[in-house]
């Protein structure tokens, strides 16, 4: 489909969800980087309700045909409607549709938050550099925030498969080995001797089974030059698992590849942790924690293989799939094998 | 071929950083086109070294296999391993060393798993081997073009940022 079918048929959908509305319209237009796993539109929507213009800019998250990972726009759509106006933030979701009729998969619209930049590298030079510290601080206390939501209490109860606090590891490790397996196009000796090594070492049991975003680190939040996070963004993966997963994540060094002492280019790596053990009143407990930020390595490789898988059989030939299939893979599988190689 | 393919395309690669992406006025066609640029960079070196790695990969895994033997128990594991030990390269194109690579890549993964589990010196020296070829598995994957243009993108990102920012505080 086309960026101005698109446009056509949202128009359409748009009239039916608001029939008090008279002449919706869209205006510009601009398709958003960075979409691996939905194609992503900034849309300005334009109608007239009771006399008085509107013109509000709206977010449109169209699944691919042809994912990368394999998840539901729903998924995304209850986190944000879960988190909407708590601690977390999160921009106001709007509607989802299932219904192929309309953009020929699942979509979801959602307010735009304007004013802000997701590009964390900007934190490595002036003048976005002068927030770093504060973003820093402020995305460790949110991370720690999603970990003590209580899920019933925001409507997430029932809408995420629950878990075992001792299956946690073993779950998220079937899953994402499974996933590697399908679409390895070539052998990745490094990525096996790590997930035989998560299997001989497991981690405790969860200390509480809690939210996990599943992708929570620099890049998916929204900052402005207060040093305000506006956002936090890219809930597709999001589940029911151990509170060290998301922390563990966040730290992947992929994500500071520069700056490797530095979360996400923002604040030392310690430091984030302390501030996550402050707010949350959970134990890091370090060996639990390199578990699962050697899985995180594990998980990370597992989605560049997708990317590679995809982009070569030509499904996906967006350039982000084509370098991050090979530039992250080739980053990560380095960061596993020092971390591979500091544990022995 | 004078100039050579990777410094042809390493100037293309450039000249799409520091010409072409700061005059894209869309923010997503700017990035891809950046993107465009990396991967062109990690093709030229690619390009350069695509072969001798291969190749110089290949000799290393058969002769670790070969080294390996003494402490292999699995006997069919053993037989593969040393019919790949003495292998030779007869097809110097990119896919078919590619195919010979990845075929011994797989054989490195089940000698690790093997010797992982087996008791004695033996198997932890070849184990220690096989973490040495694996550093030198991923060293000879690295890019060097992607820091470098990397660097030079985030200037266009900064600037775009700042121009973006400074339109909101105009608009009304």
């Amino acid at each position: 489909m086309t960026p101005a079918e698109m446009v056509e048929k949202f128009k359409g959908y748009v009239s039916e969800k608001m029939p008090d509305a008279e002449g919706v319209d869209i205006g510009v237009v601009n398709p958003i980087f960075g979409g691996a796993s939905r194609q992503t539109y900034s849309l300005e929507l334009k109608y007239v309700l009771k006399g008085e213009p509107v013109s509000e800019r709206v977010i449109l998250r169209r699944e691919f045909e042809s994912g990368i990972i394999e998840t539901s726009v729903n998924t995304e759509f209850d986190a944000y409607w879960a988190f909407y106006e708590t601690d977390v933030p999160v921009p106001r979701v709007m509607w989802i549709e299932k219904d192929p009729k309309w953009l020929g998969t699942p979509f979801y619209v959602m307010e735009e938050i304007i004013g802000c930049e997701d590009k964390h590298i900007l934190m490595t030079v002036p003048p976005f550099d002068e927030v770093r510290e504060k973003v820093g601080d402020a995305f460790f206390r949110i991370m720690a925030t999603i970990a003590t939501t209580d899920p019933a209490k925001v409507g997430l109860e029932g809408k995420l498969a629950p878990v075992a606090p001792e299956d946690c590891w073993k779950r998220e490790l079937d899953y994402w080995e499974a996933d590697a397996d399908k679409n390895e196009i070539e052998p990745h000796p490094v990525f096996r001797a790590a997930v035989r090594w998560l299997r001989h070492n497991p981690p405790p049991p969860a200390q509480k089974i809690v939210i996990v975003h599943g992708d929570m680190r620099a890049g998916n939040f929204l900052f402005n030059r207060k040093g305000e996070i506006r956002g936090i963004l890219d809930w597709e993966m999001m589940h029911l698992g151990d509170p060290l997963e998301d922390l563990a994540w966040s730290m992947n060094r992929l994500w500071s590849s520069t700056e490797p002492e530095k979360n996400g280019f923002m604040i030392p790596r310690e430091q984030g942790v302390e501030i996550w053990e402050e707010v949350t009143g959970f134990k890091a407990d370090r060996d639990a924690l390199f578990w699962w930020e050697l899985f995180s390595s594990v998980k990370s490789v597992a989605i560049w293989v997708s990317m590679n898988k995809v982009y070569a059989d030509g499904t996906n030939t967006d350039p982000i799939v084509g370098y991050g299939g090979i530039w992250a893979n080739d980053y990560q599988r380095r960061i596993i094998l020092s971390q591979m190689r500091e544990k022995s | 071929m004078r100039p050579s393919g990777e410094h042809i395309l390493q100037a293309v690669a450039t000249a799409l950083i520091t010409e072409y992406v700061p005059a894209m006025t869309a923010e997503k066609a700017q990035a891809e086109l950046g993107l465009f640029a990396l991967l062109i960079g990690v093709v030229s070196e690619e390009m350069e070294r695509g072969t001798a790695r291969r190749v110089e990969e290949n000799k290393e895994l058969r002769g670790l296999f070969a080294e390996s033997l003494f402490v292999v128990e699995d006997r069919d594991l053993k037989s593969r391993l040393g019919k790949a030990a003495e292998s030779e390269e007869t097809d110097y194109r990119v896919s078919a060393l590619d195919k010979a690579n990845c075929d011994l890549l797989e054989l490195l993964t089940e000698l690790h798993a093997h010797v992982e589990g087996l008791e004695g010196e033996g198997a932890r020296k070849v184990e220690e081997t096989i973490w040495k070829a694996l550093e030198n598995w991923t060293k000879r994957r690295e890019f060097a073009t992607t820091e470098m243009f990397t660097q030079m993108l985030l200037g266009s990102a900064v600037e775009k940022a700042l121009e973006k920012e400074a339109a909101l505080a105009d608009s009304p």
